[in-house]
């Protein structure tokens, strides 16, 4: 900046004109060089009040607001629960996808023929009301990319129609009647969910009745109602509310097989039921008054596994079909539930009399579907409670299943100290007598799908207009390997990427 | 339950126990409640130091360590902290709670 200053002379170059006041009479405008109004004609500042810097200490003043008015939102705040309806909410077909020429359906027919193997085969339509009221379909399950919901043909699903087809009264084979149990286990998006899915599928064509306890930590996770049993030790549990959900189920998706059944044994503690009304009005009682669900539930447990009627009762007696029963979750069951006793320590889900029913199930020597049946237990590897009594049980039962005997060295033992759960341990204790109608207990792990069922899978999303390349071998190795050796999680997320990439180069 | 939580003396601590001594779930709604689940509620809570009466004692105890002229009791009645807290940089909370005539 040149100075006012002349160097040469020490004289200022331009002195301050007369006319102007001294600078000190007015304060100095300088942060607005170009403003018209004479200094003079300016009001004096407003005294300010007293500023916070200039407020003594400790004297409890506040900063006083002006309170606003809050601002009207213009968006209607969403009702109760509808939010929560959209995030469960399950949409099973998209309009925008093509229709896939020549899908077949699944029925007894395809369900057991080896020649679909690695082909998408529709869910027939009637049933999927039935199936939405087990809830077999889970809201992140990516059904609402197609036409039409369907499901792959793998070596499991051939497998499991194949044993359907066994048990089922159709088949005369050695196998009719036969309790089979398995327990499906398998890393996170290996389809362990479609599997139970494609079971009651199988079940709900051969007319079996399916008992599904759709998520398995909602029982445990202690948000629903609960109530301890007299005399019991250790106490029990009941869970009303749950317990007639379940029954509410269960009517919706077997209204036909239980409607043509009717009241064959005796039920004391029910004063309300008819001797001759079927077994869709026993369970109906049960979820109109949750008080008396439990009971309601074990009358209609005791009629499903009848074999034959209580003397006297014998007028109407019709043979009972085969059951499925599929637990999502099992893990979850495997230890201490998050309700309390009323001496505030946690409650052991299997003292939760509803969670000790599904898995006394599993116990070997019950017998408990007397008219045959399959119990499909599912547990992830992935995503779960970890137990290390469930984790050492179900390897002890993949060894068992491979040959290996429980007094052999390689038997896989609990390591000393890890405390593991004696409770838990019993559920996967070996059989001690082996009956002919009964298996033992199965592990059955779920991995990727193999390179002609990924190819198979891919054509469909090709045929459904989402993928655009040609399916070629180089193109689907490329997705199993990518997908983690055919993770049909994976590859489902992978079509739908290559989609995304279509629309954007295009 | 959140509405037990509502009455002053009583927190989680105390109301989760109760939850569990009556075998009720934490997320129930009061509407949902047995009448007699209620009704042994309202026992206990009739039995406990709460609301008003618990008010009262705290604001009580405060005044007879005044009355003893206390460390603690001037410190309540400067508006300064109590428990040995440094008073050099924040004590907002002392300064608005702490007075002649305390409040609760």
């Amino acid at each position: 900046m040149v100075s006012s200053w002349c160097w040469s002379c020490l004289s200022r170059l331009r002195p301050t004109p007369r006319a102007l006041p001294p600078p000190s009479a007015a304060p100095r405008i300088t942060s607005a060089p170009f403003h018209s109004t004479a200094i003079q004609l300016a009001q004096p500042a407003k005294k300010k009040g007293p500023s916070l810097t200039t407020a003594k200490h400790r004297q409890g003043h506040q900063v006083r607001r002006k309170n606003k008015k809050p601002v009207e939102n213009p968006v209607r705040p969403p009702a109760a629960g509808e939010r929560k309806a959209l995030r469960k909410r399950i949409v099973l077909s998209n309009p925008n996808a093509l229709e896939v020429k020549g899908m077949q359906d699944l029925s007894p027919g395809t369900m057991i023929d080896g020649r679909l193997r690695g082909t998408v085969l529709g869910l027939p339509v009637p049933l999927l009301d039935q199936l939405r009221a087990v809830q077999a379909f889970k809201p992140k399950q990516g059904w609402s990319i197609f036409r039409r919901p369907g499901t792959i043909m793998r070596h499991d699903t051939i497998e499991m129609g194949r044993l359907f087809e066994k048990i089922s009264a159709d088949g005369e084979g050695a196998q009719k009647g036969q309790v089979v149990k398995k327990i499906i286990s398998g890393a996170k998006g290996t389809g362990k969910t479609v599997h139970l899915l494609q079971a009651m599928t199988m079940a709900f064509l051969k007319k079996w009745v399916v008992i599904a306890v759709p998520d398995a930590h909602e029982l445990v996770a202690g948000v629903s109602g609960y109530a301890p049993i007299e005399g019991t030790n250790p106490t029990q549990y009941t869970q009303p509310a749950a317990t007639s959900a379940l029954l509410a189920r269960t009517v919706e998706a077997n209204r036909e097989v239980l409607s043509n059944l009717q009241v064959s044994q005796q039920h004391p503690a029910l004063t309300a039921l008819k001797p001759s009304s079927t077994l869709e009005e026993l369970a109906s009682l049960g979820f109109q008054d949750p008080a008396i669900a439990w009971p309601v539930f074990q009358a209609l447990w005791t009629e499903l596994t009848a074999t034959a009627a209580a003397p006297g009762m014998e007028k109407n007696f019709q043979p009972r079909p085969p059951m499925l029963v599929t637990v999502d979750g099992l893990a979850h069951w495997m230890t201490d539930s998050a309700y309390r006793t009323a001496d505030f320590s946690l409650v052991h889900s299997h003292n939760l009399i509803f969670v000790k029913h599904f898995l006394s199930l599993l116990q070997p020597g019950q017998s408990p579907l007397k008219n045959g049946g399959l119990l499909l237990y599912a547990t992830s590897t992935s995503n779960n409670p970890s137990v290390y009594g469930l984790n050492l049980g179900l390897e002890q039962l993949a060894a068992r299943q491979a040959g290996i005997s429980p007094s052999s060295p390689e038997y896989p033992q609990p390591f000393a100290f890890s405390g593991v759960d004696p409770r838990v341990m019993d559920l996967f204790k070996p059989a001690e007598t082996s009956s002919a109608k009964e298996g033992p207990l199965e592990v059955q792990t779920l991995g990727g799908l193999t390179r002609d069922e990924t190819r198979g899978y891919m054509e469909y999303f090709a045929q459904s207009g989402l993928v655009r390349q040609v399916i070629d071998d180089h193109w689907v190795s490329d997705k199993w390997s990518l997908s983690g050796g055919g993770i049909i999680g994976e590859l489902e997320k992978l079509g739908r990427r290559v989609q995304n990439v279509q629309t954007a180069t295009n | 339950m959140k509405s037990l939580e509502s009455f002053f003396g009583i927190g989680h601590h105390t109301s989760s126990r109760l939850l569990a001594r009556f075998n009720i779930h934490p997320t129930c709604r009061v509407g949902e409640l047995a009448n007699k689940q209620v009704l042994d509620l309202t026992a206990v809570l009739s039995d406990m130091k709460i609301e008003n009466e618990l008010r009262r004692e705290v604001v009580n105890d405060i005044k007879r360590l005044k009355e003893t002229g206390t460390y603690r009791g001037r410190r309540h009645a400067l508006g300064l902290p109590v428990r040995g807290q440094r008073t050099r940089n924040q004590n907002k909370t002392p300064v608005k709670l702490n007075r002649m005539e305390r409040r609760l």
